[in-house]
Order: C-alpha cells, then structure tokens, then sequence
C-alpha cells in the first residue's frame, strides 16, 4: 500500500534522507523510530508530497505520488503531531467540512456522527467549538475525517507526544482497530512502549537511514530500548 | 458548488468577517446619505429656482404686455406694478421681493432683459449620490444674460479639481480609497492563516485541488465584500426615489457594479498575489498596505501634481486681476476720451447725439472689447482645464484608483471632463444668446413680449446623459488588466509553503 524505492531528500547540501526503501501493507503498523531530524517526518511529508523528493520514487497504492498527487491523496489518512482545525466550528462541522473537502458528495449528518461514534468522541463534545477541545479530542475528529473518504492507509507524525497516559492508549486501541479493518500505517515516534505496544513491525533510522528492522513481536520493551540506544550512541 | 457552500459555511462562522462587513456597509449607507442630501439640495435649488423663473417669466409678460412705453419708462426703478403676493398668490419675504424688485428692474432695463432660465444648472445624473466631489471645485451652474456676459465662472467655485482624489467622504473616496482597507482586513491571511493556524497541513492531505479551494474562498469572501456594497447602493437609490427601472440608469448602475467588482477583484489577486509568496500574515498585511499607500495615496497626488505643473491653469484670483485691470484700462481710455474732447465741442457732440448712440458706441468701444479679452482669458482656461482632464485621463492607467474614481465621478455627472463640457455648452449658447441680442434695436427703452419670446433659451441635457461611454469602457478594461497581472503571477507562483 505504501513504498519507497531508492528515496533521497536533500535540502541543499544536508542529506535528509538517503536511499529509503520502505514498504507497508495493508493490516501492517509500521513505526519509524528515531532521533529528531533522523528523517521521519521528511519521509511521511514525502508520502503526502508536501515536499518534492530529490531522487527515487514514493507510492501509494502503486500510484506515483509526485504524478499522482491528489488521486493517492484519496487514499490516505493524516494525523500531523499537532492536529488543528478550525476553532470557531463544532467538532461536528469540522468533520463536515474536511469531510466534503475530499468525498464527492456532502456526507449526510448521521453518517458523520456514526464516524464521531467509531472513533469514540464523546457525545456531549460533538457540538461544541474545537477551541475547547484536547489535542487527543482533535486526533480522535482527524481519524474521523480520514475515515469519511475511506483511507486505505495511515500517516501517523509523533501522534502520541504530549497525550496522557489514559489519552494515549485509547489512541493506540483506535490504532489497533484500524490496523484490525486492514489499514497500512507508517507511524512516527519518540514513544518506544506505544511502538511495540500497537506496530507490527518497526525501523529504526538514523541520519536519513533506516539502519534497521525488526518484528514487534520478536524483541520484548526492554531489549528494543536498549536496541535503539546503542543505534543511536553509534 | 459544493466547495462554494463548505467554505460559506466556515465564514459564516468567521465572527470577525461580518463585524467588517457591517462596519463597510454603515460606511457606505453614510456616504451614500452625504452624497444623496447634497444631490438633493442641488436639484431642489435648481427645481426652486426654474419654479420662481417660471413665475416671475409670467408677471413680466403680463405687465410688458398690458403696459404702455410711457407706463414703463414711468415704473422704471420703481415697485413693479402689480401686486408680487397676489400674483404668486404666497407671501413673499423681504429677499424675495426685493430681487424680484430687481428683476423687474432688469426686464424693463435698457442693457438687459430677463431670461429663462438666466441662471443655468447642471441638470443633476440619476447616480449622482455616487460623487459629491468634484462639484465642490467646479461650478454647477451658470448665469446667463446681458449683465453676466463676463462672468462665466461662479467666483467660489473654481478651485483645482485634482483635490477632489481625496476629498469629502463622498462613495467614490470610500470605494476608492476606503475599501481596499477592508479586503487587506479580509484577505490578508486566507493562505498564511491556515498556515499559522496549523489547518493548512490538514487541507494539503485532502484530495481536492488547493488553487481551486483557495479561489473559492477568495470568491466567497470578497463577494461579500460586493454585496455589500452594491445591497446598501442599490437599497439606497430605492429608497431615494430614483426610477431603476429606467434603462439608461440600470445601464449606469450595471457599469457601477462591473466597475466595483474589478475594483474589488484587483485588491483580491493582491491579496493572492502576497499569500502566494509564502510570508507571515502580518507581512501580508504590511505588503498589501504598502500597495494602497502608493496605488491609491502616493501614485494619484503625484500623478495630480505632474499633470497640474505640466498643464497649469490660471488661478481665480489671477483671473479675477485680469478682469479688474482690463476693467481699468476701459476706464482710464473713457477718462482719457472725455479728457481729450473739449468741454464746448462734447456739450455740442451730446446735444448732436442721441442717448442711444452714445451708448451704442460706448457699447462698440469698451463693452464688446472688455467682454473679447475676458471671454479670451476664460477660454484659456478652459484649455487648461480640458488639457488636465486629458492627461488625467491619459494617466488612468497607472493606477486603478484613478479608474474607479473616474468612473464613479463620470457615472455621477461630477466628471472634470462633463463639468468642462458643460461649461463649453454653456459658453457656446451665452453666445448665441448675447448675439441675439445684438441684434436687439437698442432705442427701444424696452423690449417687446415678440422679441422677448424670440430669445433662445439654454436647455442643459441631464449630467448622465454626456456621459462618455468610450471612457467608461477604458476604465473598466482598465482596471480588469489591473486584476489579472497580480493574479496570474500568484496563480504561476502558487505553491503553499507549510513551514
């Protein structure tokens, strides 16, 4: 569902990201691990085409997505580290709003509460202004609007950071669910635990590599901190 | 149309955008009063005045016609003849019978008749609360008649019309001036606030095309901007009583509502234009500002005062110099006449000539030479005058400002080149007029109701009907370029940048 071949980004003589080739499946959580500026969120900004790569190629659903940029944009689903809406609007009409953006026709009301529903946003919130809303309340609406134009895969930026401890896992049960409704999902993060907890398999990167991956299910918490400390002390 | 109503419905929660469009449409409900009442005042002044002619025209007819030369000459100076309340059939206050005193003075003179009308007015546009301005720098009406032969310009009226840019707070300074203020406000940040805001990243992963929604969104916020405008001026006419179901006047006010629409469009693709370039709000802001200051503040003065020195026009007081020293000459020539002649051979020279000779000389002498010279002075500054508008004109495309303001002043009646017009027609019938006259037998001590209703009378085509619709169409395509150069360098240029 999503692949790299042979990816590079360079932003002038800085390398960002070297020779990335990265494959997702539909029902697989792919967590990219590492540092700040080890290119995670350059290769999810790649996959959107916020950003134009320097060489190699990026696909969605095999279609080229420097060629394709708004057909592949149909299939994917993002939740940026810091999802913002507009805030004068309801939770409900943000939802109306994004969702009429991509889909052809105006969802009808009750299919957008049902997806208010799916993602477990509470319902005494769904009719009141996102200014008033937590980020983990903004995530949960974010899913929902990728829901509505039924995205077949998932792009995941640092969706864990700054979530508490209760926020974070009712992410990762949404998580689960949608690896469970055969989502591809390339998730960035900082957050070990979360990544072994809802990922199916994991890379690690550094400097622009992904210099390595593993199963989730064959390495327990702590041998994969200690995998990744001594990736990044190298 | 399904993004138009998806971005209608987030502006409409957008509490800041109608709080602007309120105050744009106060603004504009009140320059439409300023410019209406002072319309107002002038036709009805106008109307009054043609009214009172119309009155006074009868009672003198009347009374030529009932009296005898010898009953005249005995009423010369003196009340008229008739009872002025029962003829009027209202009572008159003490001005208004002492002018008609003078008026029945001046039908029953010697150098002059009554006229009318002998005062002429510019016959006020069906759009003309649309400018006020340049009527407070140009004459709106003219006198007509033996006694006025030498003044064809209202004294206090003549001023430089280049002031009117930015003069009273008529609907063209508003749109002209003040509306592009309300677009920066609106449209400063419809890119860079998605972006601040952090909802930008969101849109960009929808599947829709981002110029496509970004011009919807321009288009739903500006035509608010339109409506607005265009609802309170089209309100405002109504309850007016102007007739729109007049073709020539729904002509105009579709010409107004093209030209507002350009107008508006030109500060959008600004808009655009700036947000394309990726910069902060703020910046946005302060570049879109700058624009205004130079196109509609710095371009127009300076394009004013280039066009004054180049084609300067004689001053009032100049003007008013001019008349008092030709004046003067005529006088000191009459001194030194009377001077030169000896005291025996004038008394014989007056006892040999009529009264009415003397006068037809002095008439032929001094009068016709003094009334050629000032006339000369006046048609130079008519040239000035004429030669400005056509620089104006010529420089109308240098800034979109000049374009909407020509329009609104040509729309409005208040036009330079329609109040030189005026003038020129005016000029052209005092003319006609004052050689009719010539023709008059001077030595009749009056003149008889035939020759009376043989004068031509001055019949001044309304203001909307002069005006130049060749013009019209240049402002238009005008400020259409205007709009596209910005909007097509954004529209090449735009790509969002997210960071």
């Amino acid at each position: 569902m999503l692949k790299t071949i042979d990816l590079v980004k360079q932003y002038g003589s800085h390398t960002a990201l070297q020779s990335l080739n990265l494959t997702v499946e539909q029902g697989e959580v792919f967590c990219l691990l590492g540092a700040n500026g080890a290119g995670k969120s350059t290769t999810i900004n790649l996959f959107l085409n916020f950003i134009a790569p320097t060489s190699g190629q990026v696909f969605v659903n095999d279609l080229d997505v420097t060629k394709h940029s708004q057909e592949t944009k149909q299939f994917l689903g993002y939740i940026p580290e810091q999802v913002m809406l507009y805030k004068d609007l309801t939770g409900l009409e943000n939802l109306d709003y994004f969702a009429s953006l991509s889909c052809r026709r105006r969802p009808p009301r009750e299919e957008l509460k049902e997806l208010l529903s799916r993602v477990h946003l509470a319902e005494d919130a769904w009719n009141r202004r996102v200014g008033t809303y937590s980020k983990g309340m903004r995530q949960k609406v974010a899913i929902a609007i990728s829901l509505s134009k039924n995205a077949k895969a998932f792009l995941l930026d640092e969706p864990t950071s700054g979530l508490d401890p209760k926020a974070s896992n009712e992410f990762s049960a949404l998580v689960n669910q949608l690896k469970e409704n055969q989502m591809a999902i390339l998730m960035a993060t900082h957050d070990l635990f979360r990544a072994k907890e809802s990922g199916t398999r994991l890379g690690i990167m550094k400097h622009g590599q992904l210099v390595e991956t593993l199963h989730a299910d064959s390495v327990g918490h702590a041998d994969l901190e200690q995998l990744y400390l001594r990736h990044m002390h190298d | 149309m399904r993004l138009l109503r998806q971005e209608w419905r987030l502006l409409r929660a957008n509490r800041a955008y109608w709080i602007t469009l309120l105050l744009l449409g106060l603004l504009t409900a009140l320059a439409f009063q300023i410019g209406w009442s002072r319309a107002q005042r002038t036709a009805e002044r106008d109307q009054r005045y043609r009214a009172e002619q119309a009155e006074l025209h009868l009672l003198v007819k009347e009374a030529v016609h009932d009296q005898s030369e010898k009953e005249v000459r005995r009423t010369m100076m003196k009340d008229p003849p008739v009872d002025l309340e029962q003829l009027f059939n209202r009572p008159l206050n003490g001005i208004e019978k002492g002018r008609f005193r003078v008026l029945w003075n001046f039908a029953k003179g010697r150098f002059s008749i009554p006229h009318l009308p002998w005062r002429t007015w510019k016959s006020p546009s069906s759009l003309e609360a649309l400018s006020v301005g340049e009527s407070d720098h140009w004459p709106s009406f003219y006198a007509i008649g033996k006694e006025w032969m030498g003044r064809t310009f209202s004294p206090p009226s003549l001023s430089n019309p280049f002031q009117a840019m930015i003069g009273a707070l008529d609907l063209s300074t508003l749109l002209t001036v003040l509306l592009p203020l309300f677009v920066i406000v609106v449209l400063h940040d419809f890119v860079s606030g998605d972006r601040e805001q952090g909802t930008l990243r969101l849109i960009l992963s929808q599947n829709v095309s981002f110029r496509k929604l970004m011009l919807t969104r321009l288009l739903v916020r500006v035509s608010g901007i339109i409506l607005t405008v265009l609802l309170v001026v089209v309100a405002g006419l109504i309850l007016t009583g102007t007739d729109l179901s007049d073709e020539h006047t729904l002509r105009l006010l579709g010409v107004f509502s093209l030209s507002l629409v350009a107008y508006t469009l030109f500060w959008s693709s600004v808009a655009w234009l700036v947000n394309s370039l990726g910069l902060t709000s703020v910046t946005n802001a302060v570049l879109m500002t700058m624009c205004w200051v130079v196109l509609v503040i710095v371009l127009p003065l300076g394009v004013s005062r280039v066009v004054a020195g180049r084609h300067p026009v004689i001053p009032l007081n100049t003007l008013a110099a001019k008349e008092i020293e030709i004046r003067a000459l005529i006088r000191k020539a009459r001194e030194q006449q009377q001077a030169n002649t000896p005291q025996n051979e004038e008394r014989q020279e007056r006892r040999r000539r009529t009264e009415e000779e003397w006068v037809n000389s002095f008439i032929q002498d001094h009068w016709i030479p003094q009334r050629q010279a000032i006339t000369a002075e006046i048609t130079q500054v008519f040239q000035n005058y004429q030669s400005r508008s056509d620089a104006l004109d010529a420089c109308g495309i240098w800034s979109p400002a000049f374009a909407i303001k020509n329009t609104c002043d040509l729309l409005s009646g208040n036009s330079l080149s329609q109040s030189i017009e005026f003038s020129r027609k005016t000029g052209e019938f005092h003319a006609e007029f004052l050689a009719h006259f010539e023709q008059l037998p001077h030595r009749q001590s009056t003149i008889t109701v035939e020759d009376f209703q043989k004068m031509p009378v001055f019949q001044p085509a309304p203001a909307d009907r002069t005006i130049s619709w060749e013009k019209l169409r240049t402002n238009v395509m005008t400020l259409a370029i205007w709009s596209a150069i910005p909007f097509l360098i954004g529209w090449i240029g735009f790509r969002p940048r997210l960071l």
